[in-house]
């Protein structure tokens, strides 16, 4: 099910296509979404900030939106969970005046090795607000490289030799102090 | 714990002993502390806790899921937390013990003044600091050396640990100067550093609001850790998170005047009266 979810909304990206700022009629308003870079790369465990600029490009304010941020993988075999990617996903945006923007910082940590779009979408939010289409972002293409961690091999001598010495010198401090009275 | 030393070479020149007597203190406290093979002990075990900390970060998936920077800025989080504890409750220690075990009375009589004794007795259980900061440098060697971390994460931690440890440091004295009980000031002294470290263990994916930033502002442990992190794993300049360790600054500050201010009236053979 995650799998078709996800196989969705690369659907929904790729149809909304390429770089260019998206542009987006929710109810009355116009608006645009881009991100200030195209691709990021990163190695695995790197935390790193993409801000989204939300603009107004319409006549009139916009309603009131929740903009979502979404992580998919360009590869069948990582399985993503977007929240290990990012604590905060979703954020209520206020009203934007014709022609003002917006930016919004989602700060992510990259948790799996491979190839990820990263987009958000603003859902209205307004009391009022039809159900409309949805404004989606343009991707952020992220590639994630491996890296080799911590190896048990070299933190095992260190385990063990630092309290063995430690316990020796406890051992002979008590018993010169025991000698000494 | 200290007993006065040579008193007949004091009253020969009591004006250098007053002025001299915190260190006289200071290596009294030291030697009392390591060659009893009371801090030798606690080191030991302390080294077991990081020995275990560090194999399981090498070993295990889970810890060892993302990557060495947050195993380092881990080990050197606990490397302070556990300092910072074991200086916390030798320091409520330190007045209280003396009156319990009535050795306070030659101390006082001794040319040391007020705040020599404050002051010797402060850098005594400063030393079990340093030297378990000492400890934990292997360590975070077999964890950092692949990502050159080392030295920054020794020197963060350094550097924040010693400031958190001076405050706590003289706030287990303030508290053991208000005691004539030493399980009163200890267990005080504990309790405290438990609602401190206790907001520091909300899951980190829970959302923050101000008041939740605020609270970490100021908590001079969860601000200290926090800063470190922001270092470490994040990857942040020294300067970009500094108002973190205002709190921790200002608790050292605020403590520590208060001790060398009011000592003449703290430090007395007992606590005063309606204390515990």
């Amino acid at each position: 099910m995650r799998r078709l979810l996800t196989l969705a909304g690369l659907l929904g990206i790729l149809g909304l296509g390429g770089l260019a700022p998206t542009l987006a009629h929710a109810g009355a308003t116009t608006v645009e979404m881009s991100f200030e870079r195209g691709t990021v790369d990163v190695t695995i465990g790197d935390r790193f900030t993409l801000s989204t600029m939300v603009e107004n490009i319409g006549a009139a304010p916009t309603e009131p939106f929740v903009a979502h941020l979404n992580v998919a993988s360009l590869t069948n075999d990582v399985y993503v969970d977007p929240e290990d990617w990012s604590a905060n996903r979703s954020v209520d945006l206020p009203l934007i005046p014709p022609g003002a923007r917006t930016t919004v910082d989602w700060e992510l940590q990259a948790v799996n090795p491979g190839t990820f779009d990263v987009y958000v979408v603003l859902l209205p939010s307004g009391a009022t607000s039809s159900p409309g289409p949805l404004t989606v972002s343009p991707p952020v293409r992220v590639a994630v490289a491996p890296r080799q961690s911590i190896s048990a091999g070299g933190t095992l001598p260190v385990a063990v030799a630092v309290p063995i010495i430690l316990g020796l010198v406890a051992v002979a401090a008590r018993l010169r102090h025991r000698r000494t009275g | 714990m200290t007993t006065t030393s040579e008193p007949d070479a004091e009253a020969a020149a009591p004006h250098v002993a007053a002025t001299s007597g915190w260190r006289v203190v200071a290596e009294q406290e030291c030697r009392d502390m390591w060659f009893s093979g009371r801090g030798p002990l606690l080191l030991f075990a302390y080294s077991l806790l990081l020995s275990v900390m560090t194999y399981l970060a090498g070993t295990n998936q889970v810890l060892n899921f993302l990557e060495q920077r947050e195993a380092v800025s881990l080990t050197v989080q606990i490397a302070v937390a556990v300092g910072v504890l074991v200086t916390l409750v030798v320091s409520a220690d330190s007045i209280s013990g003396e009156r319990e075990r009535g050795t306070f009375e030659n101390l006082l009589l001794s040319p040391a003044s007020r705040r020599g004794i404050v002051l010797g007795k402060l850098l005594g259980a400063l030393s079990l600091w340093f030297a378990t900061f000492a400890i934990s440098f292997p360590y975070l060697w077999a964890l950092g050396r692949g990502v050159s971390l080392v030295g920054t994460a020794m020197a963060v931690g350094l550097a924040v640990g010693t400031i958190l440890a001076v405050a706590l440091a003289c706030l287990g004295m303030l508290i053991s100067t208000r005691s004539n009980s030493n399980r009163v000031s200890v267990a005080v002294g504990i309790f405290i550093l438990l609602a401190l470290f206790a907001p520091t263990q909300v899951p980190a994916g829970l959302p923050k609001a101000w008041f939740g930033d605020l609270l970490t502002r100021v908590n001079p442990i969860g601000s200290s850790l926090h800063y470190m992190s922001a270092v470490l794993v994040r990857g942040h300049s020294w300067s970009q998170d500094l108002s973190y360790l205002v709190s921790p600054a200002l608790t050292a500050v605020l403590a520590g005047g208060l001790l060398a201010l009011r000592a003449e009236r703290f430090v007395t053979l007992r606590a005063e009266r309606g204390r515990a």
